[in-house]
């Protein structure tokens, strides 16, 4: 079943020597970057950051150097990421891009397609969203009902995307959309570039419980697409969603969105903090090192052009549990109250963690939609 | 070279090792027959060096047969006898041949090691030795003038209290009485402090991976043939959910546990060994609950086999140190070593034995 798909994978010398280089970086570059907000790990959007880390050469650092890129392996890319999610960086400006969006265009996407978009990507530049869920298309992504209209020279786009992370910042959406009247579920679907400056494009920020705006509702009201900005085949949209799923759900921001709460807890509970405490933070420490192989195992896989779904599930639902206990155990422990304006770091991180831990097990697939994929995997369904 | 062993060892213990068997075993009769036939293999003796007549194996090799003899409930003392093996070789003493254990006694009082005109006599108890009452000879941890050593005795005659723990696997204390050492040397340092707890549990992850992998199998399996409502059970969604989650917690053990045979010998093994431990012992407790919320009633009846995995997770995970005791282990080396915890994740060379015993060390 599983229990073999998870094989130690060490990470090349190479990769571990870039570790240093990262470090350095991050010491200088955050130096003034508060800890608190190091909570908002790849929530935390700073464009100076990101055009800093593409003058390093750190976005779209395993691409092709004619798009820009870095030509450098996956693990170098993995430590990187594993770095900067570690010291609470504030990547959400170009994440998305580097994560899922690049790759894709780099499967699917033209020749013409590569040299227009991946450049600006690396440079820090462009910033690209997912435009997946839907008002009636929440986890049942084959529900789209945004439709493309086939016009002259390309599509008019008409509906809506909602809880569009970073929409409001971004400079282009890669939308799954109805390009087949009439076409039902899985079938009929394309993936576009919607540039989100066009006309017919409303963007509006959807405030969170916590009073922060990441997502969006993103509304597309006969909005022109050129036919050069259609990804892949016409129809192909679906398979190629899947296709990035394996990327989406298996990297190291999935049991790290909230480490930044162990760091402020072990600076608040010092070197000697006794029994209860030393076996909380043991615990957490322990759910992390088999995490992080579990991941650095399928980066092993997708390095090797495989494409495992399941396990990457597996480290999403175990991730996610993780985060999600990580501000429960951290109540118990301390006799802290956590508040908005708390002069202390631990308090303000708790107060934030607290508060977003519940888009965790929401965001990137709900954990009762991939706890399916994974009885899925098991023969169940 | 692992995929052959892996592929003998899998069809040895899936000819033999029979739900009568274990049957028979737990009511005192050892597989006798069974032990023949994994000496002819030369499976004791697979960690020794080839020059000392092993057949110099890595842990990484192994590490699939030891989560064999998990998956299968083996009712024989053959991981307890490679780990032994491999401890008195790497400290450059002799293996003798037949069942070999170990003594897990950390946090216990000890035993005392004095200088006599006949050699080292050992004096002490040396609590719930696993398999003891088969195990010829078993090799303990004592401390000579400050110094960790490794000791061999030789347990014939010696005065015993049977134990079993809930799979009804011998666990039993063996009073020493002044008994001579065998053979007793210092540990090398590469083996770190606590080498007994430490690769014990090691083999502890392994074997608990293959008993969650075998309630992984037996559920799916369960979950299709049972039906309900008109339906197999396995249809429906509530169950899974609940077989995606011990899918997971099997997952985790498991890559916890190939982890840590992947480090096992290296300075970065006691971090791996004790995150490992720590995890699949969390998982063990959440595991056996969900096999046995699927199997209803009839997996807890003696006459269905789930329980021979459930009762062994259960024993496992309390045995070289319990989920609370690594997690401690853990966090307080993190703690103490003042830095970020993910540059000690990270390098993994964080030492989780301090080199000087703590006297308030609890169990």
């Amino acid at each position: 079943m599983l229990a073999k798909s998870f094989q130690p994978c060490r990470l090349p010398p190479q990769a571990e020597a870039l570790r240093h280089e990262i470090r350095d970086f991050l010491d200088t570059a955050l130096a003034d970057y508060p800890r608190a907000d190091r909570a908002y790990s790849w929530m935390g959007f700073d464009a100076t950051f990101t055009r800093q880390l593409a003058a390093r050469g750190w976005i779209g650092m395993t691409w092709p150097k004619r798009y820009g890129g870095g030509e450098q392996s996956a693990f170098a890319r993995y430590v990187l990421v594993e770095e900067l999610l570690a010291a609470g960086a504030p990547v959400l400006a170009h994440w998305t891009a580097d994560r899922q969006s690049g790759p894709l265009l780099l499967n699917y996407g033209t020749e013409s397609q590569k040299m227009r978009f991946l450049p600006p990507i690396c440079r820090g530049e462009s910033y690209f969203c997912i435009g997946m869920s839907e008002p009636d298309s929440g986890s049942d992504l084959a529900a789209t009902r945004t439709r493309g209209t086939r016009v002259d020279g390309g599509w008019r786009v008409d509906g809506t995307k909602l809880w569009t992370t970073n929409a409001h910042r971004c400079h282009y959406m890669i939308a799954l959309v109805r390009t087949s009247a009439g076409s039902e579920r899985q079938q009929g679907l394309s993936q576009l570039i919607i540039d989100l400056k066009a006309p017919g494009v409303t963007v509006r920020p959807i405030m969170d419980l916590a009073g922060e705006a990441h997502f969006n509702e993103v509304v597309f009201d006969n909005a022109f697409v050129p036919d050069d900005q259609l990804i892949g085949a016409e129809g192909n949209g679906w398979q190629q969603v899947m296709s990035e799923l394996a990327y989406e759900r298996s990297g190291p921001e999935r049991y790290l969105s909230s480490v930044a709460l162990l760091s402020e807890l072990l600076r608040v509970a010092g070197r000697l903090p006794g029994s209860q405490v030393e076996a909380a933070v043991g615990r957490m420490v322990a759910h992390i090192v088999v995490l992080r192989q579990m991941s650095l195992s399928i980066a092993g896989k997708l390095e090797n052009q495989e494409n495992p779904v399941i396990e990457a599930a597996c480290v999403k639902d175990l991730g996610t549990e993780f985060e999600q206990l990580m501000p429960e155990l951290a109540h118990a422990l301390l006799d802290l109250q956590p508040t908005l304006q708390a002069a202390g770091d631990y308090e303000r991180v708790l107060a934030y963690v607290t508060q977003v831990a519940p888009s965790f097990s929401l965001r990137g697939g709900t954990r009762e939609i991939i706890r399916g994929i994974i009885a899925r995997g098991l023969g169940l369904r | 070279m692992r995929d052959i062993l892996e592929h003998s060892i899998q069809r040895l213990l899936a000819d033999h090792v029979t739900p009568a068997l274990l049957r028979e075993s737990e009511k005192g009769t050892p597989a006798t027959a069974l032990w023949q036939l994994i000496e002819e293999l030369g499976l004791p003796h697979a960690l020794v060096r080839e020059s000392a007549g092993g057949s110099g194996l890595a842990w990484s090799d192994v590490y699939p047969l030891v989560m064999a003899c998990g998956q299968h409930g083996l009712p024989l003392p053959l991981p307890e006898t490679m780990l032994t093996a491999w401890l008195l070789d790497q400290t450059g003493l002799a293996v003798p041949s037949g069942a070999l254990s170990i003594v897990d006694s950390t946090g216990g009082a000890g035993v005392q090691a004095t200088h006599t005109p006949q050699g080292w006599r050992l004096d002490g108890v040396l609590p719930l030795v696993p398999w003891g009452r088969y195990a010829r000879h078993v090799v303990l941890e004592v401390r000579v003038d400050g110094i960790l050593h490794l000791a061999l005795v030789d347990t014939a005659g010696l005065p015993r209290r049977d134990d079993l723990n809930l799979a009804r696997e011998p666990r039993d204390s063996i009073d020493l009485q002044a008994a001579p050492a065998v053979a007793l040397a210092p540990v090398p340092r590469a083996l770190g402090e606590s080498p007994i707890r430490l690769y014990g549990a090691m083999l502890r992850c392994a074997q608990m991976a293959g008993a969650m992998e075998r309630l992984v199998q037996q559920s799916i399996q369960y979950a299709g043939d049972r039906s309900q409502f008109g339906k197999a059970i396995g249809k429906f969604q509530a169950i899974q959910q609940q077989l995606a989650v011990l899918g997971c917690e099997s997952a985790a053990t498991a890559a916890g546990a190939a982890f840590a045979f992947d480090q096992a010998g290296q300075a970065t093994a006691s971090f791996a060994i004790a995150a490992a431990k720590a995890r699949s012992s969390e998982a063990a407790g959440k595991a056996a609950s969900i096999a046995h919320a699927v199997h209803g009633a009839i997996g807890f009846t003696y006459e269905h086999s789930l329980h021979f995995m459930t009762r062994r997770l259960w024993s496992w995970r309390s045995e070289f140190g319990h989920h609370g005791w690594w997690s401690r282990r853990i966090g307080a080396a993190i703690c103490t070593s003042g830095q970020p915890f993910w540059r000690c994740v990270t390098d993994g060379h964080i030492d989780i034995f301090p080199s000087t015993p703590s006297p308030a060390e609890t169990p």
